[in-house]
Formats: structure tokens, C-alpha cells, sequence
């Protein structure tokens, strides 16, 4: 189990030349990522997702706050990061290997390297072994990496962004591959995507970050019920938005056309159902959202949607 | 414990070494042809050939100045950022890590060096004594050129550690490539030229320091052989090789203390350690400064040394570059100017801060000293000389220097007779036109009634050729003639 607690970083200019203003990039952020699943990082741009798993994997140094994995401090303990495994959204750093020397390079790190594995997992990718990996393409340098990662026998598994820039086939291939070891395994698969319906399809859990801080955290199918939309008619007059917040419920979003009101509120379908049955309305709706909605929505009422950008 | 940890810094090390194989491979070509070029030298050439292969040992050279672009590829995390993500989530302490770097640069190139630079003088030396045909002749040649081998051997690889060590230095400081490059190259010069130039500046040239010509040069620098000024102390100068190294692989291993100050957030930054790019930089200026003050005609390129010195703080700033910071590095460069004349003035006042008063502290048993002042008057040389003890005294009107035979003296007499020159070293007048005439080149200058005398006090073993000390100081006719009055007065000198 992966313990995240009360993280926070900040960025200060320590370089000469550098400006000295801190910028916070995760803001007491507290985590726990279970043995066993699968695990998305979503967030916006510059959310903080890629600083968080830099200091899960002992990339960075923490300021504040502890991670810990399987009880251990993660920061500058080999064992610790021994059962962790990060792929980041780059290949250029393998550039110069040839495969049978990047299952060397991992070999003299990892006591649990796996060459066994690792030759299975070439065969079935059907990557050459003899040939440096800056002549591969994008997709046989990150399958290259993937089958490394997992050669390596690490009890969690980190990829930062790992599967943007490939096409679907080969993103579906590599997932497989990866979801079958993982299962096998038993092993954690922590992912970071841009690409919202990817995470819903292949994640248990989930997490949201803005602007360093955490949005919510939980399993998937809580994260869509937590979220729904409404639409509601009534003939005498238009629904308010201060009338729905009078109830109790929270409104993320709202918008009234003629006498048909649409609302996004924050919670479970029954309670919100229950709550707005005293508006006297002819007509109530609940529309189910997806995870990308859910996404959109919680990250507008940040004031991160088309709007807000487009006014500032 | 220990050796299982040791065990898997060797292994991170050998897992590291083995990415860079092709940095290896050039490296190994470089050094092997060096060495087959200096050890078949001349055997096709008839007798009198020389044991030097300048295009060998240029290529063993080369090899060995190939350290700064080994550790950067070594220490890739520092300066990469998608190095640093990798190297970073290693399962690997921070110790570990650095150890298993500085282990990385052994086997990549240290221990190539050191391989190749043997092959080459053992075979050099056989090929010496079996095939030349002045070394069968005369034995001693065998003993002169071995004598002169390992003495370049000791020096190359004092060099190549301490070029390593700089490049370390550089490495773990510094946080982009370009950055670690020119900051190795620039501080390993300054860092070799300062101790050399200060001392011949301010505290022999201007301060009067007695020379020692004969002396090794004591110092942490590359390289040891270029300054290297003895031609008997072999053993020494290996000594001091070998302790050269010891320094370098001590610095290597301090660094580590900033090292794991630092985290990928840093990787690719400009200069990480402020306190590294201040000292940098000014060592840097005060070394090329002191390295212009040798002759008048060079000083109008101090203007070069600001315009670099401002420029790397352009590129280094470029980030948050700004007319103010401009103004405030030039403010700073013009201090820093003045740090340094000041510096030099201090050097002059206090005859090289107290050097002028230091004798060598050996044993000046049987010894010969000798003192002669001499001035220009009216184009003539007028030569007071004090050969003492036991010796003779002489004032001369005539240029020509003067054959004598000297008795030899006691460690104590050389002393007392040094002690009363080096009183007067101490004793000059300290005016700003004198001061000033040692940048422009005018030290024939008046003073007052008299002329400037310059006298020389030489303490040597054996034959004049052979001057052990040598001392130099600029004194006023009525100063002269006190000298050689205080001279006359120690006992048992006799004076002819």
C-alpha cells in the first residue's frame, strides 16, 4: 500500500539565475493507493500529477509530508524503491540502448529482474534485440520500456503519461500486456492520462488534481455517482439555482431555458432526487454523467473551463 | 555487511560503465594508439633518437584530458532531466549512488589511463634499454631517461586526477552540460596557474620572496610535470604525485556533500550551488589578473576579463536577466578589481606578507652565500659584493661579475648573514610610484638622492650554476652602504 500524506511541495529558485518565488505544485495532498488496483491520476495541466509520482518514486526530495510504501519512506531508501517502478513520458534517456542492454542496465539494479520475463515479453511484442532503440518508433520504445518495467518485478508500477502520442491498437496492446502481468502479479499499476476515458476504462480508482490540490479521490464508479445532472421543468416560473441550493445541494453548473432548468449537483442520484421533490416541479430528470464529464464539470467549477479561461 | 554493500555499489557501478561503451571504446583507441606510437618511436630511426613520441604522448594526453566528458556522461542525472527521472527511481541510496558513480569514472577511465600509461612507459623503458644504442654505450642515460619516464608518468596521472576531480567539482555544482564544461576547463587552469602565479607575483616579484629554483612545486594542480622544477628528486616529485592524487580522489569524495543536497528537481538548471559560481568566477578573474600583471603590455586585456566575466553572468542569468543585475555584476566586477589591486598592494607592504623574512628551511650545511648589490650611475655598473664567511668582500667599479672561491659555511652562519639581507628586504621604502613601476615596467625610477641599487642574495651548493636560493630586493644607495656596514660587523666574516 502506497500512503500519501499531507504532501506538499513547492518549487523555489535554488539555481543562480533562477527567480526566488515558490511555486506550489502540491498543496497537503493525502493518499492511499491500495495493494491491487489499477490507479488514475487525472488532473489539468500543471495539476501536480507528474511532481507526485516523482516523489513517489524518490525522483524528488519531499518538503513537507511522507510517502511512504508498504510502511517504508520512500525518499533515498533503496528498499523502498525496489518494489516501485517509474516510466515517464519520454523515451530519448534509452536512446542508445539496444534491448539486451537495457535488460543488463535493469538487471544491475534489480535484484528481481526477471530475464525470463523479459525475453516472453519481447517475443510477444516482436522487438529486435540487436538494434539501438533511437531507430525504433514511438510505440516499440514505449512496448521496450513497458516490458522492462515489468521484467523488473516491482510491486508498483508508475507511468506517467505512458500511453499518449500511440495509436489505439497500440495502445489496447500495451495495456493488455501490462493489466495481464499486473493481475498476474498482483501488483499495482499507478497511470497518469490526459485521456479521461482511458483511466475510466482501465482503472479501479481515481484521483483529481487542480492547481496542487485534491480534487477527490475514490473508486470510479463513486466518482461518476458523485456527480449528476438534472433537468427539471415546471411551468410555473423557472427553476433558480438559489432554490436547488436551498435544498441542500450543491450546484456546479447551471442553466435555464424557457421553463426547463439544467443543473450538474454534487451527489448520490436517490438523496439529490429526494431533495428536489420540494420544488414542486412537473418534471425531474437525472442524467448519469461519465468520468470525463464528472472531470469537466468538477474542474469548471474551479473556474478551469472554456468560460473562465476565455474571460481571463 | 560492508562487502555486500560494497558488491552492489560495484554492480551499480559496472551497470553504469557498461551504457557509456562507446565513450570506452574511443577512449581505449585513443590511449592504445598513444601508447604503440611512444614505444615504437625511433626504432627505425638510427642512434641518436629521442624517447619522446610527441604524437604518442598527445594522444595519451588527450585520453587523459577525455576526464570532463566522462563524468558528465557519468553524472547524466545531474544536468538531464529525463535521465534524472530514471536514475533517481533506481533503487539506489544516495551514497550508493554518487560511489557507484565515482566508481563508474575508474573502470571508464581512470583505469584505462592508468593501463595504457604503464604499457607505454614499461615498454618505452624496455625498448630504451635494449634497442637504443646511446643507452648501451653509457649506462647512466638508462637511469636518466627512466629517471625522466616516471617522472612524466607520476605528473600525467596527478594531472588526469586532478582534471577529474575539477570536472566533478563541476559536475555535481553545476546543473546544465554546457555549464560543467567550460567552468571544468576554466577552474582547472585557474586552479593550476594561481597558486604558481601568486606566489612569482606577489610575493617573489613584488614581495621579495627568495626563490628556490631547485624546489618542487607544492601544489594541487595540473599538471605536476609542467612545473615540475627538479632534476634529481624523483622519488620526491613521485611523493608529491601520488599525494596530488590522494587530494584529487579527497575532493571527489567531498563533493559528495553537496551531491546529496541535490534531487532531479534540479537537473538542468543553471549553476545549483551560488556559493560554487561566486568563487568560480572570482578565482577565475583573480588568475587571469595575476597572469597579466607578469608583463605591462598585457594589461589593457583585463578589459577582455570583464567582458567575459560579465558575459557568463548574461548566460548564466539569462533567466531573470535585467539593466539592474547588468549594473550590479559591473559594480561587482570593478570591486572585485579593486579586491585585487588591493590585494597586491597588501602583497607589497607586507614584502609578501612576510614571505621576504622565509628562508627555505633546510639543511644549508656547507653551503656558499653571496651577496651583490649593483646600480646604474651614469651608465656604469657599480658592484658592491659580500661573499661570506671566510670569504672575501669586494666593491667594484666595473661590470664584469667577479670569479671567486668561497669557504664553506654552517647552517647557522647562512642564517645570520640571510637574517641581516632579509631585515633590509623588509626595510624598503613603500611609495605608490615604486609600487606602481611593478606594472609598468619602470623600476630604473629616481629616488630622491639616490638611485635604486638591486641586490641579490644567491645561497647555493657546489657550482654558481647550481643557485639553490635566490633573492632580490630593490634598496637606495644609503641603504647599500648600511647592509654592507651591518654585514662587516658579523663575526668571523673576514673581508678582503
Amino acid at each position: 500500500m502506497i500512503e500519501i500524506t499531507n504532501v506538499t511541495m513547492d518549487f523555489v529558485g535554488t539555481a543562480v539565475g533562477e527567480s526566488k518565488r515558490a511555486v506550489r505544485a502540491l498543496d497537503d495532498i493525502s493518499i492511499t493507493i491500495p495493494d491491487g488496483c489499477v490507479y488514475g491520476f487525472l488532473g489539468s495541466n500543471g495539476a501536480g500529477k507528474s511532481t507526485l509520482m516523482r516523489l513517489m518514486c524518490g525522483v524528488y526530495r519531499m518538503q513537507s509530508g511522507s510517502i511512504t510504501i508498504d510502511g517504508r519512506e520512500v525518499w533515498d531508501n533503496p528498499e523502498a524503491k525496489a518494489d516501485i517502478f517509474f516510466v515517464n513520458d519520454e523515451t530519448v534517456q534509452y536512446a542508445d540502448f539496444t534491448l539486451a542492454a537495457l535488460a543488463k542496465y535493469f538487471a544491475s539494479y534489480y535484484d528481481r529482474f526477471s530475464q525470463e520475463t523479459f525475453v516472453r515479453l519481447i517475443k510477444t511484442l516482436g522487438l529486435p534485440t540487436d538494434r539501438k532503440m533511437v531507430t525504433f518508433s514511438k510505440g516499440m520504445k514505449r512496448q521496450s520500456i513497458v516490458a522492462a518495467a515489468l521484467s523488473c518485478g516491482t510491486k508498483y508500477m508508475v507511468m506517467d503519461e505512458a500511453f499518449d502520442g500511440l495509436d489505439p491498437a497500440m495502445r489496447k496492446m500495451l495495456k493488455d500486456i501490462i493489466v495481464d502481468e499486473m493481475i498476474d502479479r498482483n501488483a499495482t499499476l499507478i497511470v497518469s492520462s490526459h485521456n479521461v476515458a482511458e483511466i475510466n476504462e482501465l482503472c479501479d480508482r481515481a484521483m483529481l488534481l487542480h492547481q496542487g490540490k485534491l480534487v477527490f479521490d475514490d473508486e470510479i464508479d463513486n466518482i461518476r455517482g458523485s456527480v449528476s445532472k438534472v433537468q427539471i421543468a415546471r411551468r410555473s416560473g423557472v427553476v433558480t439555482q438559489d432554490e436547488i441550493e436551498a435544498l441542500g445541494l450543491e450546484v456546479m453548473k447551471y442553466s435555464a431555458t424557457g421553463s426547463v432548468t439544467q443543473a450538474v449537483v454534487k451527489g448520490v442520484g436517490e438523496e439529490i432526487t429526494d431533495k428536489l421533490e420540494g420544488l414542486s416541479a412537473d418534471f425531474v430528470e437525472l442524467v448519469p454523467l461519465t468520468l470525463e464529464e464528472v472531470f469537466i464539470y468538477e474542474l469548471e467549477a474551479r473556474g478551469y473551463g472554456y468560460e473562465s479561461l476565455a474571460e481571463n | 555487511m560492508a562487502m555486500s554493500r560494497w558488491r552492489r555499489i560495484n554492480r551499480f557501478a559496472l551497470g553504469e560503465a557498461r551504457t557509456h561503451k562507446r565513450l570506452f571504446t574511443v577512449l581505449n583507441i585513443t590511449l592504445g594508439a598513444g601508447c604503440l606510437l611512444q614505444t615504437v618511436q625511433g626504432l627505425a630511426s638510427g642512434i641518436y633518437r629521442s624517447n619522446i613520441s610527441f604524437i604518442g604522448l598527445g594522444l595519451l594526453l588527450a585520453g587523459g584530458l577525455i576526464g570532463p566528458t566522462v563524468v558528465i556522461s557519468v553524472f547524466r542525472e545531474l544536468h538531464n532531466r529525463q535521465q534524472s527521472d530514471v536514475v533517481y527511481s533506481l533503487p539506489m541510496s544516495t551514497p550508493e549512488r554518487y560511489l557507484s558513480r565515482l566508481m563508474a569514472i575508474v573502470y571508464l577511465h581512470i583505469l584505462p589511463v592508468l593501463v595504457w600509461s604503464a604499457v607505454a612507459v614499461i615498454a618505452t623503458s624496455i625498448r630504451t634499454a635494449f634497442f637504443d644504442e646511446n643507452v648501451r654505450r653509457y649506462v647512466l642515460v638508462t637511469w636518466a631517461n627512466n629517471n625522466m619516464i616516471l617522472r612524466m608518468w607520476a605528473g600525467y596521472l596527478a594531472g588526469v586526477f586532478f582534471f577529474d576531480s575539477i570536472a566533478v567539482i563541476c559536475a555535481v555544482c553545476c546543473g546544465r552540460r554546457a555549464e560543467i564544461r567550460y567552468f571544468t576547463y576554466l577552474l582547472a587552469a585557474s586552479f593550476s596557474l594561481a597558486p604558481l602565479l601568486l606566489r612569482m607575483e606577489l610575493m617573489v616579484r613584488i614581495g621579495g620572496q627568495a626563490t628556490e629554483p631547485s624546489s618542487l612545486f607544492y601544489a594541487w594542480t595540473f599538471s605536476l610535470f609542467i612545473w615540475d622544477r627538479t632534476e634529481t628528486m624523483t622519488w620526491l616529485f613521485i611523493i608529491l604525485a601520488v599525494v596530488n592524487c590522494l587530494i584529487s580522489v579527497g575532493v571527489m569524495l567531498l563533493m559528495y556533500f553537496i551531491y546529496r543536497r541535490r534531487d532531479a528537481s534540479s537537473a538542468g538548471k543553471p549553476v545549483v550551488s551560488r556559493a560554487f559560481f561566486e568563487i568560480a568566477v572570482a578565482v577565475c578573474l583573480m588568475t587571469y589578473y595575476t597572469l597579466l600583471i607578469s608583463a605591462p603590455e598585457l594589461l589593457p586585456y583585463m578589459l577582455v576579463g570583464g567582458v567575459v566575466y560579465l558575459v557568463i553572468h548574461i548566460v548564466t542569468f539569462r533567466g531573470t536577466l535585467s539593466v539592474a543585475k547588468v549594473v550590479l555584476w559591473t559594480v561587482k566586477l570593478g570591486a572585485t578589481t579593486a579586491a585585487f589591486v588591493l590585494l597586491l598592494w597588501i602583497a607589497y607592504v607586507t614584502d609578501g606578507f612576510g614571505a621576504a623574512r622565509y628562508l627555505p628551511m633546510r639543511n644549508l650545511d656547507n653551503a656558499n652565500i653571496l651577496i651583490d648589490c649593483s646600480y646604474n650611475f651614469y651608465g656604469g655598473e657599480n658592484t658592491v659584493a659580500f661573499v661570506g664567511p671566510d670569504s672575501f668582500f669586494w666593491e667594484r667599479n666595473y661590470s664584469n661579475w667577479i670569479a671567486f672561491d668561497s669557504q664553506e659555511t654552517t647552517d647557522a652562519q647562512i642564517r645570520q648573514i640571510a637574517e641581516v639581507f632579509q631585515k633590509y628586504a623588509s626595510q624598503r621604502d613603500k611609495e605608490f610610484s615604486d609600487f606602481w613601476s611593478f606594472f609598468t615596467g619602470s623600476k630604473e625610477s629616481y629616488r630622491g638622492w639616490d638611485r635604486v641599487a638591486t641586490c641579490t642574495m644567491n645561497i647555493w651548493f657546489g657550482e654558481r650554476n647550481n643557485t639553490m636560493v635566490e633573492q632580490q630586493i630593490n634598496l637606495t644607495g644609503q641603504q647599500v652602504r648600511n647592509l654592507i656596514a651591518d654585514l662587516k660587523k658579523l663575526g668571523g666574516i673576514q673581508v678582503r
